[in-house]
């Protein structure tokens, strides 16, 4: 079984990057999508089905923590895993998007190993499930 | 000698470099600063919460080329670095900041990041900066580079 996944970082370098972290942990990677803010995100989810999410926090336009809200407000998209990729440091903030359905955190700078480690334990890709 | 203020500030930038790209910063003197001549950026980021301020950094458009290319295992001719240069750098500044924050003020408390900004700085800018004692002289992979943290009031 393939995944699809949803990046969403308003710095494209940032995006490239998870998405060929993906690729080098052997992630079975059905579709992957891309979005540099909160209202892209929301408009890529609107036609496509998504297993796992990773979004930043700071993005201009709309940030993060907008979206997860948006996520929360609809029925089907509140299901998806979601993970915060971020420079936040603050555990209070942190406790509050997990408190809104954040499933893990990665902060930034991040070890590759943590991407995979997510993925694996969310969406159960050591499970039996790979393609 | 660095105050602590100073020694955080540096040793989180090196590391976020070093983890981020790939690329190893080593504290420069002003002298390594002295003859460097030619086109500058100026990156600003803005933090607001229980510390306010900004953290800037001013680099030469190569470094910005080199760090997208380290940072997507490309070379540095590579046209698709080269459009991402700022982008990279962007990024290494607002890891950078927050990183800071953290290190400077623990994990309760709550920072909002602005989105950071960058414009090219003139001659005077570049001198003006060189004389300024809070900006720290930085080698990138032999590319100079200065970091400026910013903060109103005293740092608790």
């Amino acid at each position: 079984m393939a995944f699809n996944f949803l990046i969403v970082d308003d710095s494209e370098t940032v995006r490239k990057v998870i998405a060929k972290t993906l690729h080098m942990a052997g992630v079975p990677i059905n579709q992957l999508f891309e979005a540099g803010n909160g209202k892209e995100a929301l408009a890529v989810l609107q036609g496509n089905w998504v297993d796992l999410i990773f979004t930043d926090i700071n993005m201009p336009i709309m940030g993060g923590i907008e979206l997860i809200e948006k996520l929360c407000e609809d029925g089907m998209l509140k299901t998806i895993p979601v993970v915060i990729v971020s420079t936040e440091g603050s555990q209070t903030r942190i406790e509050q998007l997990k408190a809104k359905g954040v499933v893990a955190y990665i902060r930034k700078p991040f070890q590759p190993e943590l991407i995979r480690k997510v993925v694996d334990e969310f969406l159960g890709v050591n499970d039996g499930n790979q393609a | 000698m660095e105050t602590k203020l100073e020694q955080t500030v540096s040793a989180t930038f090196c590391r976020v470099l070093e983890q981020l790209a790939f690329m190893f910063a080593e504290p420069a003197g002003r002298d390594a600063f002295a003859s460097q001549e030619g086109e500058w950026l100026i990156l600003s980021i803005g933090f607001s919460g229980p510390l306010v301020g900004a953290l800037q950094l001013v680099v030469p458009p190569r470094l910005c080329i080199a760090l997208a290319a380290n940072m997507l295992g490309m070379d540095d001719d590579d046209d698709a670095a080269g459009d991402k240069g700022l982008d990279a750098m962007k990024e290494v500044l607002n890891v950078t900041c927050g990183n800071i924050l953290t290190e400077l003020a623990g994990t309760d408390p709550v920072f909002t990041l602005t989105i950071p900004e960058v414009k090219p700085l003139d001659a005077p800018g570049w001198a003006g900066l060189l004389e300024d004692g809070a900006a720290m002289g930085f080698l990138i992979d032999d590319h100079p580079a200065l970091l400026r943290f910013g903060v109103e009031g005293s740092i608790p």
